[in-house]
């Protein structure tokens, strides 16, 4: 997964444009930095539901022309609303494109996760655990406690760790994006030291 | 999972754009739904469904795997009776030399002072040698931590250093199509030297096997992509994939993502689905991925 952060998606967008974004969706720093990681993850999951490969690009291009009409000085009274309207724009062009071919999940060839006594998934847990130590002490336990709640009560338990840690539910959706985000980094890292072995596109 | 019709989907869309409330449910639901894949109660319509949804996208088969690795990490510790990750540490237990120890000897216990002394002796020596041991193993357990943080930051420049390889390969390479196409026939063997090449460039996004898959009629059709020298080990697996007719009989036609393959050798191998459900071998295609 490309869980990327606010920073690193300034070398797509000019550091001028991405700050007249982020000034746009909010004047306060922290506030719009969040709102900018909500509309990514809508973004994503709507070209995912759409089974497309690219679902990162697909977004950052979205962002790319909101940034530019931002600059030309349109008025953007809803700027959800507005992003899913580019969204469906940039999905309908793409269609004309190489992924044209390629166009329903059932076009998409199925990834098996590795079987349970496979050496892979030996290599990918011990991958796990180690770069789960390698969080922030309190990261880690966020991101276990937020990820492992029990399947009834999820969204109260969530509700409750919001409630427990004084901050908005969005907000801890966010702060476990991001963490997961640094944890798939050192899991990537992890396993190119290990052995040849599968490639995510 | 595909249940929704195009314009409840549209409208769905619109309401968890606008709602952050809805999203955050929506994405909470998601992730109750990998939970019952992983626990295994979904049904076997469910389970197809959910698989072509979830583990054929990288994003999505990562927040799968994900869901069980961490599952799997839980358990072993449960099992190994180890805390959590990150867990904070067990209270620390009271120093045997901070109690009080004469108090012991001026008691009034049925056993004699002496004896209790003796038990008191052995009770202090044996903590002097426990700390001793734990400051031992905390002096073993720092150096292997710095040992390990060393070879990170090595790690790290490594991987800095790869990255700027690449970045150079990638402007440096002459542009090649986004889709490559490559038409295979069943039966080749590596020895014969008939197996054919494929050689993705850096603008490679795709590529497109075309299997001649024969005259005979099928219900339908699966494929599986697999190491040449390993038939037990799936790579990608394909499922209800259709024949289109031509003039030299069927084919079935299968695109893979090109980073998905690395240089080797690969087979695909055809099944063809009878009434029945039985799957029948069609062909075995060779062929072989190398670099520009």
């Amino acid at each position: 997964m490309n869980h990327t952060s606010p920073e690193k998606k300034r070398q797509v967008l000019t550091h001028e444009a991405f700050d007249k974004l982020l000034s746009f969706l909010d004047p306060d720093r922290d506030r719009a930095g969040e709102k900018y990681e909500t509309l990514r993850l809508k973004l994503t999951r709507f070209f995912n539901s759409r089974a497309c490969l690219m679902a990162e690009d697909r977004a950052d291009e979205v962002f790319d022309r909101l940034t530019k009409k931002l600059v030309e000085g349109e008025e953007i009274r809803n700027v959800s609303g507005y992003c899913l309207g580019i969204a469906r724009l940039v999905w309908l062009e793409s269609l004309r494109g190489p992924e044209a071919r390629q166009a329903s999940f059932d076009d998409l060839p199925v990834i098996p996760l590795p079987a349970e006594d496979d050496d892979e998934r030996k290599l990918r847990l011990a991958c796990f655990n180690r770069c789960l130590r390698e969080l922030p002490e309190a990261d880690g336990a966020l991101l276990v406690e937020y990820c492992s709640s029990e399947h009834g009560s999820r969204s109260e338990d969530r509700q409750e760790i919001a409630r427990r840690l004084q901050t908005p539910l969005n907000a801890l959706r966010i702060r476990v994006h991001r963490i997961k985000a640094k944890f798939c980094e050192c899991f990537d890292e992890c396993l190119a030291r290990g052995p040849k072995k599968l490639k995510y596109s | 999972m595909g249940e929704m019709s195009e314009r409840e989907s549209d409208e769905f869309e619109e309401k968890y754009f606008d709602d952050d409330v809805l999203f955050g449910e929506l994405l909470d639901a998601e992730d109750r739904l990998i939970d019952d894949y992983r626990r295994g109660r979904l049904s076997s319509d469910e389970r197809e469904r959910f698989e072509q949804r979830f583990l054929t996208l990288p994003d999505r088969r990562r927040e799968v795997e994900f869901a069980r690795l961490l599952a799997e990490s839980l358990a072993e510790r449960h099992k190994a009776d180890l805390p959590a990750p990150n867990a904070e540490p067990a209270p620390q237990r009271r120093p045997l030399l901070s109690l009080p120890l004469f108090s012991w000897l001026s008691a009034s216990w049925p056993a004699p002072g002496w004896a209790l002394a003796l038990i008191a002796l052995i009770m202090i020596l044996g903590s002097t040698w426990a700390a001793l041991k734990t400051s031992r193993l905390q002096d073993q357990l720092d150096q292997n931590q710095a040992r390990q943080a060393q070879q990170l930051e090595q790690a790290r420049n490594e991987r800095a250093s790869l990255e700027e390889d690449l970045a150079r390969l990638k402007t440096s390479t002459s542009p090649a199509a986004a889709i490559l196409s490559l038409t295979l026939s069943p039966g080749a063997s590596r020895s014969s030297g008939e197996t054919k090449k494929v050689t993705p460039g850096s603008r490679t996004q795709m590529i497109e096997f075309t299997l001649e898959a024969g005259a005979e009629n099928y219900a339908g059709y699966q494929a599986s992509l697999q190491p040449a020298d390993d038939e037990n080990a799936e790579i990608l697996i394909y499922k209800r994939l259709e024949a289109q007719k031509t003039g030299a009989g069927k084919i079935v036609v299968i695109r893979t993502p090109a980073a998905m393959l690395e240089i080797g050798d690969y087979q695909i191998k055809l099944e063809g689905i009878r009434p029945q459900r039985d799957a029948y071998t069609i062909g075995k295609y060779l062929f072989q991925v190398r670099r520009q």
